[in-house]
């Protein structure tokens, strides 16, 4: 047989049964698909396995698992560890637990590895930037130089042999949203293959990680067109990897004719500006998702530097006029649309003066209570 | 209906396939939301104009549907006869999302607390760059017209964060049928 033909009979059968794992014999493949409603956001689980594994436990284990992990990273439970790290700025340091640990470590790193363009401790200014108020206010600008002021990732001190964390200065936030998702997401995927499941792909919304393969192929994944919700720019193939995008198109509102949205630079207090989007593509969550946003507040330039210096990593860029730049060597990740740009409006076509332009906000919502997340530099990406 | 017309103005203004993600099938709910061993038997809740009411005061906004779906969650091996005991009920209920109706079942515990909730069906519309002819090479078996079908062609979409706003009105309103089904007289014994 050809291996065309053998191509096409694959597909063919892959469409009628289920595939049998070369590994298992007498395996009848089966994916098991689930969803759930976490982090202020839709999380999905894909596990593959054998009829008769326990897959639904097991998925309903990780669920489990990046809710006990999401209730210790949030900003928004009073009860979390990093709260309890927010309450005591300028007063102690607190011991943390080893999640807390290994996330504020990635942090720095990022931190770090971006001069500061990422930055945990960003929180102080997504007070002051509001997405869901309608009419949007542009806060003053001593506003923000004043809480600009209380963000500053260096004086967030890590103790390794206390194991504690401390902000030094009085009102000073840590803001866990830019990498919490990709973290959580990876840990789950590792759960779930210590648990006996290799093949699972966790999606906490866009912050996604991959482990073993879709049956007879990689874990695929679309990026995103920043301009055009159902457009794809690429499709990247996941090998035992993580993926995360940051968007300027998240949250966003217009006013004076300018829209600002809610990826903001912790040296101005202001919405970055430069880049649509940022995808990140790397071995660990943590590290995708932390990048991606402190990638789209330094731009093409400066971020594809930054990329080179991350071992495992690979960067997709699409500027302000939609065209797209990959870092070194990304080429073999990403698997471009030909031809593919963003959309070629300057910027989005539709926009109302002064109302929040959040994206497909839904009459159904207008009378919920704002999403707690609030705004963020970061909190999605 | 409401959810129709979302459907199709999101294919217009898209100008895309709309790709339904199906994650619990029906029969698969009372099993994912209560346990393996739970049995689902599905019912039909119809609301009098006083609780059509009550449910639009709960929920804080003028609700119109007076029907809806439910399964009863029983406690039992899957292989009996007859259920024991009342573990809960699980809604099936649409709510928009970004800008499509997500299908969620939101399981209510028997004495009125969530239990848990997930998502039945997502929907986006999606797809247009299948249409490229270099691109689509790398797809097998797929025609021109055919669009990328999550869950298919591709497993996931890297780019905006889904707000699970309407997951929380889902929540609400299952809790808010929950409590009017068992005050209706000869509610199943809890």
């Amino acid at each position: 047989m050809t291996g065309h033909a053998a191509l096409a009979a694959a597909v063919a059968l892959a469409a009628l049964a289920p595939a049998a794992r070369a590994d298992r014999p007498g395996c009848t493949e089966i994916t098991l698909r689930r969803a759930k409603p976490m982090m202020a956001t839709i999380v999905t689980v894909i596990a593959r396995g054998c009829e008769g594994d326990p897959l639904e436990l097991r998925v309903r284990e990780a669920f489990a698992e990046m809710a006990r992990l999401a209730a210790i990273l949030s900003e928004w439970d009073p009860g979390s560890a990093v709260s309890d790290v927010n309450r005591k700025a300028g007063l102690e340091p607190v011991r943390v637990p080893d999640e807390l640990w290994e996330v504020l470590q990635a942090a720095q790193d990022a931190s770090a590895a971006t001069a500061g363009a990422f930055d945990a401790t960003w929180a102080p200014l997504g007070d002051l930037w509001r997405f869901d108020l309608s009419p949007a206010r542009v806060p003053a600008p001593e506003e923000v130089d004043r809480q600009r002021r209380l963000v500053g990732y260096r004086d967030l001190v890590l103790n390794p042999a206390e194991h504690s964390a401390f902000l030094a200065r009085r009102g000073m936030r840590l803001g866990l949203g830019g990498l919490a998702k990709g973290y959580i997401a990876e840990r789950a995927a590792n759960l779930l293959v210590l648990r006996g499941v290799p093949d699972v792909l966790v999606a906490a919304s866009g912050d996604i990680a991959a482990r073993g393969r879709n049956g007879d192929r990689p874990w695929k994944v679309a990026v995103r067109d920043p301009r055009r919700p159902s457009g794809a720019l690429a499709v990247v193939e996941l090998r035992d990897e993580s993926i995360s995008t940051a968007g300027d198109y998240e949250r966003s509102f217009t006013v004076g004719g300018r829209r600002y949205h809610h990826v903001l630079d912790p040296k101005t207090g202001y919405p970055a500006s430069g880049t649509r989007s940022v995808t990140v593509v790397a071995p660990h969550g943590v590290v995708a998702d932390a990048l991606d946003t402190g990638l789209l507040v330094l731009g093409t330039a400066r971020g594809r530097e930054v990329v080179a210096s991350i071992p495992g990593a690979a960067a997709l860029f699409v500027d302000d006029a939609g065209q797209l730049h990959l870092s070194a060597a990304a080429e073999r990740v990403f698997s471009l649309v030909p031809g593919a740009a963003s959309s070629g409006a300057a910027d989005f076509p539709e926009e109302r003066p002064g109302a929040p332009d959040e994206e497909g906000r839904a009459d159904d919502q207008a009378l919920l209570p704002p999403n707690p997340a609030g705004p963020r530099h970061a909190l999605h990406r | 209906m409401r959810g129709w017309a979302a459907i199709l103005a999101g294919a217009v203004l898209a100008g895309a396939a709309s790709a339904d993600q199906v994650f619990l099938r029906e029969s698969e709910i009372a099993g994912a939301l209560f346990g393996d061993q739970a049995i689902g038997v599905p019912k039909t809740l119809d609301l009098s104009d006083v609780e059509l009411g009550e449910l639009s005061r709960t929920v804080q906004r003028k609700v119109e549907v007076r029907r809806y779906s439910y399964l009863e969650a029983w406690s039992g091996p899957a292989d009996a006869k007859s259920p024991k005991r009342l573990l809960g009920y699980a809604f099936l209920l649409d709510v928009v999302g970004q800008s499509l109706p997500i299908s969620f079942a939101v399981g209510v515990k028997s004495d009125g607390t969530i239990q848990d909730v997930q998502v039945m069906i997502y929907r986006e519309p999606y797809g247009e760059e299948i249409r490229e002819r270099r691109f689509r090479a790398q797809f097998a078996g797929k025609k021109l017209q055919d669009p990328l079908v999550v869950g298919k062609d591709i497993d996931a979409i890297s780019g905006a964060t889904i707000s699970s706003a309407s997951a929380a009105y889902a929540v609400r309103k299952g809790l808010a049928l929950a409590q009017i089904l068992g005050r209706r007289p000869g509610a199943p014994p809890r």
